[in-house]
């Protein structure tokens, strides 16, 4: 297979990529196409005897630049397909996962940082108990880690957001307790930042928790089912 | 960005208006790597890229500015090639592209307009 034969499969296959889930006729109609003007550049650019490697740069170069627009029509094919009120939930849905995404990168620094940051106090404090929190910190961020990465399938987004869920309940609670600990060796800055109290802290912490615990949940809730095409037969390769 | 309006076209499709007409005036309908060609002058511009050209091919047809269809599988097998979806600018295309060639001349011969033109164009 010459370098622009491997080019033209390329391009090939990130069609049938873009066209995933789309309604048969119009994945098809669009892989046809493409299939078609891969074969008149490939015979015209071989007629006028272009060498290989420029073929293939050539047939890339259109690809690559005209990605973002192949990703915009399958969003519109998309779109078309479904009615008005399906298309609001949609975009609910869509808010709701960015909420959760940023909630669990959020919750990723959180712990990490809270780790990090009495790691390198405690150990050199003497006469001072490692709060219990700190050791459960560490599941609960690796927890939230783990869920992060199960969002991004959509197989496997559902028990994403559960660990979320949990994760979210308790990594606020963790941190200000861990921190609350380290702070008061370097100089109680949240102990001594108003104008919370330290019950107030707790308070504000735990309701954080479960605020975040709730926007996850609602990310889960619902049946998308209704709104997500389903996979269509497809019958080009 | 300003949405644009219904009748405004883009710099992209106008210039498949303009090559769709010219490849048309040669007798035939065209296909989407023919049209590339020729809005390409023949190598002296970059190709349009696959999802610029389909997309916009694909927005001009749901408007009206084009019709196409897919050739008979018959001569496709015959000369033993994928079928080719082929396109054809319809009236109210070439008027479409007649109007905005009005406006261009008229903006051209009224100096203020034209200046305006000018500085309002990024």
């Amino acid at each position: 297979m010459s370098a622009a034969d491997l080019a033209a499969d390329l391009v090939l296959r990130w069609g049938v990529t873009y066209t995933r889930d789309l309604d048969a006729a119009s994945a098809d109609d669009r892989l046809h196409e493409l299939a078609s003007d891969l074969h008149e550049q490939l015979a015209h650019e071989r007629a006028a005897r272009r060498p290989e490697a420029l073929i293939a740069a050539s047939v890339l170069r259109r690809a690559t630049a005209g990605a973002g627009a192949d990703l915009a029509w399958r969003r519109d094919v998309l779109r078309m397909r479904l009615p008005r009120a399906a298309r609001v939930r949609l975009a609910v849905f869509r808010t709701l996962d960015a909420a959760a995404a940023l909630i669990a990168a959020a919750l990723v620094v959180l712990g990490t940082a809270s780790y990090l940051s009495a790691s390198r106090w405690l150990p050199t404090a003497s006469g001072i108990n490692v709060p219990q929190s700190l050791y459960l910190l560490i599941p609960a961020t690796i927890t939230a880690a783990v869920a992060s990465g199960l969002l991004v399938a959509r197989s496997t987004r559902r028990i994403g957001m559960f660990l979320l869920a949990g994760a979210a309940l308790v990594i606020p609670w963790l941190a200000l307790n861990v921190l609350t600990t380290t702070s008061s060796l370097v100089g109680g800055v949240v102990l001594s930042f108003r104008p919370l109290d330290p019950a107030g802290w707790q308070l504000a912490a735990a309701g954080t928790g479960i605020a975040l615990c709730l926007v996850v949940l609602l990310a889960t809730v619902g049946d998308r089912r209704a709104i997500t095409p389903p996979a269509p037969g497809r019958s080009i390769r | 960005m300003p949405r644009r309006r219904a009748d405004q076209l883009l710099p992209l499709e106008l210039d498949i208006l303009a090559s769709g007409l010219a490849l048309q005036a040669e007798g035939e309908d065209f296909h989407g790597f023919l049209l590339a060609s020729r809005m390409a002058g023949g190598g002296s511009k970059p190709l349009t890229a696959h999802g610029t050209l389909y997309k916009a091919l694909a927005r001009m047809t749901a408007a009206g500015l084009l019709e196409s269809h897919w050739e008979d599988p018959s001569i496709s097998e015959t000369e033993g090639r994928p079928r080719r979806r082929l396109y054809r600018v319809t009236g109210a295309g070439a008027l479409a592209l007649a109007r905005h060639r009005e406006a261009e001349a008229a903006a051209a011969a009224t100096p203020a307009i034209a200046a305006f033109g000018k500085t309002a164009t990024p």
